[in-house]
Protein backbone atom coordinates (compact mmCIF):
# COMPACT_ATOMS: atom_id res chain seq x y z
CA UNK A 1 0.00 0.00 0.00
CA UNK A 2 1.66 3.38 -0.70
CA UNK A 3 0.77 6.96 0.36
CA UNK A 4 1.52 10.37 -0.51
CA UNK A 5 1.46 13.38 2.24
CA UNK A 6 1.83 16.62 1.15
CA UNK A 7 3.70 18.56 3.63
CA UNK A 8 6.46 21.30 3.33
CA UNK A 9 9.34 22.18 5.64
CA UNK A 10 11.94 24.94 5.16
CA UNK A 11 15.35 24.12 4.81
CA UNK A 12 15.82 25.64 8.11
CA UNK A 13 13.33 23.13 9.78
CA UNK A 14 15.61 19.94 9.02
CA UNK A 15 14.43 18.83 12.93
CA UNK A 16 10.83 18.98 12.09
CA UNK A 17 11.33 17.10 9.12
CA UNK A 18 13.63 14.13 10.59
CA UNK A 19 10.43 14.04 13.28
CA UNK A 20 7.39 13.69 11.12
CA UNK A 21 9.35 11.16 9.25
CA UNK A 22 10.43 9.00 11.92
CA UNK A 23 7.26 9.02 13.46
CA UNK A 24 5.29 8.08 10.35
CA UNK A 25 8.64 5.26 10.07
CA UNK A 26 7.03 4.15 13.32
CA UNK A 27 3.34 4.34 12.21
CA UNK A 28 4.42 1.62 9.53
CA UNK A 29 5.15 4.06 6.56
CA UNK A 30 8.40 3.75 5.05
CA UNK A 31 9.73 6.45 2.97
CA UNK A 32 9.80 5.94 -0.81
CA UNK A 33 10.68 9.07 -2.47
CA UNK A 34 10.26 13.06 -2.05
CA UNK A 35 9.24 15.73 -4.16
CA UNK A 36 8.28 19.65 -3.70
CA UNK A 37 6.30 19.56 -0.51
CA UNK A 38 5.95 16.02 -1.29
CA UNK A 39 6.53 12.80 0.74
CA UNK A 40 5.61 9.11 -0.67
CA UNK A 41 5.20 6.26 1.21
CA UNK A 42 4.73 2.39 1.38
CA UNK A 43 3.46 0.43 3.97
CA UNK A 44 6.18 -1.26 6.33
CA UNK A 45 6.25 -2.89 9.72
CA UNK A 46 6.34 -0.18 12.16
CA UNK A 47 10.08 0.23 13.34
CA UNK A 48 11.57 2.81 15.39
CA UNK A 49 13.89 4.60 12.26
CA UNK A 50 16.70 7.30 12.05
CA UNK A 51 16.41 9.31 9.45
CA UNK A 52 19.16 11.99 8.23
CA UNK A 53 19.79 14.30 5.69
CA UNK A 54 22.76 15.20 3.23
CA UNK A 55 23.19 18.19 0.90
CA UNK A 56 25.77 17.17 -1.66
CA UNK A 57 26.03 17.81 -5.13
CA UNK A 58 28.19 14.59 -6.78
CA UNK A 59 29.04 13.36 -10.60
CA UNK A 60 27.51 9.71 -11.24
CA UNK A 61 31.38 7.86 -10.38
CA UNK A 62 31.29 9.74 -6.99
CA UNK A 63 27.78 9.23 -6.45
CA UNK A 64 28.03 5.19 -6.42
CA UNK A 65 31.55 5.18 -4.40
CA UNK A 66 29.41 7.61 -1.58
CA UNK A 67 26.04 5.38 -1.70
CA UNK A 68 28.78 2.28 -0.85
CA UNK A 69 30.19 3.99 2.39
CA UNK A 70 26.51 4.91 3.36
CA UNK A 71 25.10 1.05 2.26
CA UNK A 72 28.36 -0.33 4.37
CA UNK A 73 27.33 1.79 7.19
CA UNK A 74 24.38 0.08 7.45
CA UNK A 75 21.83 3.12 5.65
CA UNK A 76 19.26 3.03 3.29
CA UNK A 77 18.81 5.88 0.76
CA UNK A 78 15.05 6.44 0.84
CA UNK A 79 14.91 9.19 -1.52
CA UNK A 80 16.75 11.87 -3.31
CA UNK A 81 15.41 15.02 -3.78
CA UNK A 82 17.99 17.13 -6.21
CA UNK A 83 21.17 17.26 -3.93
CA UNK A 84 19.74 16.17 -0.78
CA UNK A 85 19.70 12.88 0.28
CA UNK A 86 17.59 11.14 2.77
CA UNK A 87 19.08 7.93 4.20
CA UNK A 88 17.35 5.84 7.21
CA UNK A 89 18.43 3.18 9.79
CA UNK A 90 16.62 1.18 11.37
CA UNK A 91 17.12 1.50 15.68
CA UNK A 92 19.00 -1.05 17.75
CA UNK A 93 17.20 -1.46 21.05
CA UNK A 94 18.30 1.44 23.14
CA UNK A 95 19.78 3.53 20.28
CA UNK A 96 18.32 6.90 21.02
CA UNK A 97 19.48 8.12 17.23
CA UNK A 98 22.18 7.88 14.51
CA UNK A 99 24.13 10.17 12.62
CA UNK A 100 25.89 10.33 9.48
CA UNK A 101 28.37 12.56 10.87
CA UNK A 102 30.33 11.46 13.71
CA UNK A 103 32.61 15.03 14.45
CA UNK A 104 31.64 19.21 13.75
CA UNK A 105 33.66 19.55 11.11
CA UNK A 106 32.12 17.59 8.89
CA UNK A 107 28.43 18.84 10.05
CA UNK A 108 29.66 22.08 9.61
CA UNK A 109 30.75 21.00 6.28
CA UNK A 110 27.54 20.60 5.01
CA UNK A 111 25.79 23.36 5.88
CA UNK A 112 28.64 25.16 4.38
CA UNK A 113 28.17 23.85 1.18
CA UNK A 114 24.42 24.45 1.69
CA UNK A 115 24.91 27.95 2.27
CA UNK A 116 27.18 28.34 -0.89
CA UNK A 117 24.42 27.04 -2.63
CA UNK A 118 22.12 29.35 -1.70
CA UNK A 119 24.43 32.01 -2.09
CA UNK A 120 25.20 31.00 -5.69
CA UNK A 121 21.14 30.11 -6.80
CA UNK A 122 20.69 33.70 -4.62
CA UNK A 123 22.31 35.54 -6.89
CA UNK A 124 20.04 35.77 -10.17
CA UNK A 125 16.79 36.54 -7.81
CA UNK A 126 18.35 39.21 -6.39
CA UNK A 127 19.65 40.70 -9.07
CA UNK A 128 16.27 40.38 -11.24
CA UNK A 129 14.77 42.05 -7.76
CA UNK A 130 17.42 45.31 -7.04
CA UNK A 131 18.76 45.71 -10.75
CA UNK A 132 16.01 44.78 -13.43
CA UNK A 133 12.80 45.77 -11.69
CA UNK A 134 13.77 49.24 -10.69
CA UNK A 135 15.11 50.32 -14.52
CA UNK A 136 11.35 49.00 -15.78
CA UNK A 137 8.05 50.32 -15.61
CA UNK A 138 4.82 48.30 -15.32
CA UNK A 139 3.75 50.29 -18.67
CA UNK A 140 6.86 49.31 -20.44
CA UNK A 141 6.54 45.59 -20.22
CA UNK A 142 4.78 43.85 -23.32
CA UNK A 143 2.30 42.59 -20.71
CA UNK A 144 1.64 44.72 -17.62
CA UNK A 145 -0.85 42.09 -15.61
CA UNK A 146 1.70 39.75 -15.67
CA UNK A 147 4.61 41.47 -15.31
CA UNK A 148 2.49 43.02 -12.23
CA UNK A 149 2.41 39.14 -10.78
CA UNK A 150 5.44 37.90 -12.36
CA UNK A 151 7.18 41.19 -10.22
CA UNK A 152 5.10 39.80 -7.17
CA UNK A 153 6.35 36.85 -7.41
CA UNK A 154 9.96 37.53 -7.37
CA UNK A 155 10.07 39.43 -4.24
CA UNK A 156 8.23 36.56 -2.52
CA UNK A 157 11.24 34.70 -3.32
CA UNK A 158 13.64 36.66 -2.90
CA UNK A 159 12.24 37.44 0.69
CA UNK A 160 11.98 33.99 1.11
CA UNK A 161 15.59 33.02 0.05
CA UNK A 162 17.10 36.01 2.36
CA UNK A 163 14.99 34.45 5.17
CA UNK A 164 17.02 30.67 4.04
CA UNK A 165 19.90 32.16 3.82
CA UNK A 166 19.85 33.90 7.32
CA UNK A 167 18.53 31.08 8.95
CA UNK A 168 20.93 28.73 8.10
CA UNK A 169 23.37 31.35 8.94
CA UNK A 170 22.32 31.06 12.00
CA UNK A 171 22.30 27.30 12.41
CA UNK A 172 25.67 27.40 10.95
CA UNK A 173 26.85 30.13 13.51
CA UNK A 174 25.60 28.17 16.42
CA UNK A 175 27.09 25.14 15.45
CA UNK A 176 30.77 26.81 14.83
CA UNK A 177 30.79 28.19 18.16
CA UNK A 178 30.99 24.39 19.44
CA UNK A 179 34.85 23.98 20.71
CA UNK A 180 34.40 20.25 20.18
CA UNK A 181 35.82 18.76 16.76
CA UNK B 1 63.92 16.57 15.19
CA UNK B 2 64.17 14.77 11.97
CA UNK B 3 67.58 13.89 11.15
CA UNK B 4 69.30 15.34 8.15
CA UNK B 5 69.00 18.74 6.22
CA UNK B 6 65.63 18.23 4.55
CA UNK B 7 63.16 18.40 7.94
CA UNK B 8 62.24 21.37 7.60
CA UNK B 9 61.59 21.58 4.02
CA UNK B 10 59.46 18.43 4.54
CA UNK B 11 57.49 20.22 7.61
CA UNK B 12 56.33 23.06 5.57
CA UNK B 13 55.15 21.09 2.85
CA UNK B 14 52.70 18.89 5.20
CA UNK B 15 52.08 21.68 8.08
CA UNK B 16 49.24 22.96 6.42
CA UNK B 17 46.99 20.23 6.96
CA UNK B 18 47.98 20.56 11.03
CA UNK B 19 46.12 20.02 13.20
CA UNK B 20 44.41 17.10 11.88
CA UNK B 21 40.57 15.89 12.99
CA UNK B 22 40.80 12.90 14.94
CA UNK B 23 39.57 11.31 12.15
CA UNK B 24 41.59 12.28 9.58
CA UNK B 25 44.17 11.06 11.55
CA UNK B 26 43.32 7.73 11.84
CA UNK B 27 41.81 7.32 8.14
CA UNK B 28 45.59 8.55 7.30
CA UNK B 29 47.37 6.02 10.02
CA UNK B 30 44.38 2.74 9.11
CA UNK B 31 45.73 3.27 5.11
CA UNK B 32 49.25 2.26 6.21
CA UNK B 33 47.44 -0.81 4.42
CA UNK B 34 45.47 -0.53 1.39
CA UNK B 35 42.10 -0.66 2.82
CA UNK B 36 38.25 0.36 1.11
CA UNK B 37 35.86 2.63 3.38
CA UNK B 38 34.18 -0.38 5.18
CA UNK B 39 37.78 -1.44 6.11
CA UNK B 40 38.74 1.76 7.17
CA UNK B 41 36.13 2.17 9.84
CA UNK B 42 36.49 -1.38 11.44
CA UNK B 43 40.17 -0.69 11.35
CA UNK B 44 39.76 2.82 13.27
CA UNK B 45 37.40 1.14 15.60
CA UNK B 46 39.67 -1.54 16.63
CA UNK B 47 42.83 1.07 16.51
CA UNK B 48 40.74 2.95 19.11
CA UNK B 49 39.17 0.44 20.95
CA UNK B 50 35.70 1.22 19.51
CA UNK B 51 35.85 4.99 21.13
CA UNK B 52 36.56 6.39 17.46
CA UNK B 53 33.48 5.68 15.30
CA UNK B 54 33.70 7.22 11.37
CA UNK B 55 30.07 7.93 10.09
CA UNK B 56 29.40 7.19 6.59
CA UNK B 57 29.31 11.34 5.85
CA UNK B 58 32.19 11.94 7.59
CA UNK B 59 34.46 9.43 6.23
CA UNK B 60 33.27 10.40 2.45
CA UNK B 61 33.92 13.85 3.27
CA UNK B 62 37.71 13.26 4.74
CA UNK B 63 38.71 10.90 2.30
CA UNK B 64 37.39 13.42 -0.66
CA UNK B 65 39.58 15.86 1.39
CA UNK B 66 42.69 13.67 1.48
CA UNK B 67 42.25 12.58 -2.12
CA UNK B 68 42.44 16.05 -2.90
CA UNK B 69 45.40 17.38 -1.43
CA UNK B 70 47.41 13.95 -2.61
CA UNK B 71 47.86 12.50 0.85
CA UNK B 72 45.84 9.79 -0.22
CA UNK B 73 45.86 7.59 -3.68
CA UNK B 74 43.44 5.44 -5.16
CA UNK B 75 44.92 1.77 -5.95
CA UNK B 76 42.05 0.09 -7.06
CA UNK B 77 38.35 -1.34 -6.90
CA UNK B 78 37.81 -4.15 -4.57
CA UNK B 79 37.11 -7.52 -6.21
CA UNK B 80 33.88 -8.84 -4.93
CA UNK B 81 32.23 -5.34 -5.18
CA UNK B 82 33.67 -2.98 -7.62
CA UNK B 83 32.27 0.41 -5.85
CA UNK B 84 33.94 -0.46 -2.91
CA UNK B 85 37.27 2.21 -3.40
CA UNK B 86 40.75 1.19 -2.60
CA UNK B 87 43.00 3.87 -0.99
CA UNK B 88 46.91 3.78 0.22
CA UNK B 89 48.29 6.85 1.92
CA UNK B 90 51.17 8.51 -0.25
CA UNK B 91 54.60 9.93 0.95
CA UNK B 92 52.83 13.15 1.57
CA UNK B 93 50.37 11.63 4.11
CA UNK B 94 53.28 9.59 5.78
CA UNK B 95 55.24 13.13 6.23
CA UNK B 96 52.34 14.35 7.69
CA UNK B 97 51.34 11.47 10.27
CA UNK B 98 54.91 11.82 10.88
CA UNK B 99 54.68 15.64 11.92
CA UNK B 100 51.52 14.99 13.61
CA UNK B 101 52.77 12.68 15.98
CA UNK B 102 55.37 14.82 17.03
CA UNK B 103 53.39 17.49 17.36
CA UNK B 104 51.01 15.48 19.32
CA UNK B 105 53.71 14.24 21.27
CA UNK B 106 54.55 18.01 22.50
CA UNK B 107 51.10 18.49 23.44
CA UNK B 108 51.35 15.73 25.55
CA UNK B 109 54.39 16.08 27.10
CA UNK B 110 53.25 19.95 27.85
CA UNK B 111 49.88 18.38 29.40
CA UNK B 112 51.75 15.85 31.78
CA UNK B 113 54.51 18.84 32.33
CA UNK B 114 51.48 20.71 33.45
CA UNK B 115 49.27 18.49 35.64
CA UNK B 116 51.66 16.26 36.99
CA UNK B 117 54.72 18.05 38.22
CA UNK B 118 57.59 15.94 39.52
Amino acid sequence: MKKVVRKFFFVWNEDKEKRFLERMAGDGWRLTGVGFGRYEFEAAVPERVAYQFDFKVLGKAAEADYLQLFEDDGWRLSARFGPWYYFSRALAAGERDASIYSDNQSRLAKYRRLLLFLVIVGLPLYYQAFFQFPGISGSDAGFPGFYFFFRIFVFVLTGLHALALVRVLFLFRKMKSSISE
Amino acid sequence: MMAGGTGAAIDNRVKKFSPLTEATYYILLSLEQPRHGYAIQKQVETMSRKRVRLAAGTLYGALSTLLDHNLISLVGEDGNNRKRKIYLMTDLGRDLVRYEIRRLREMVNNGVKVTEPA
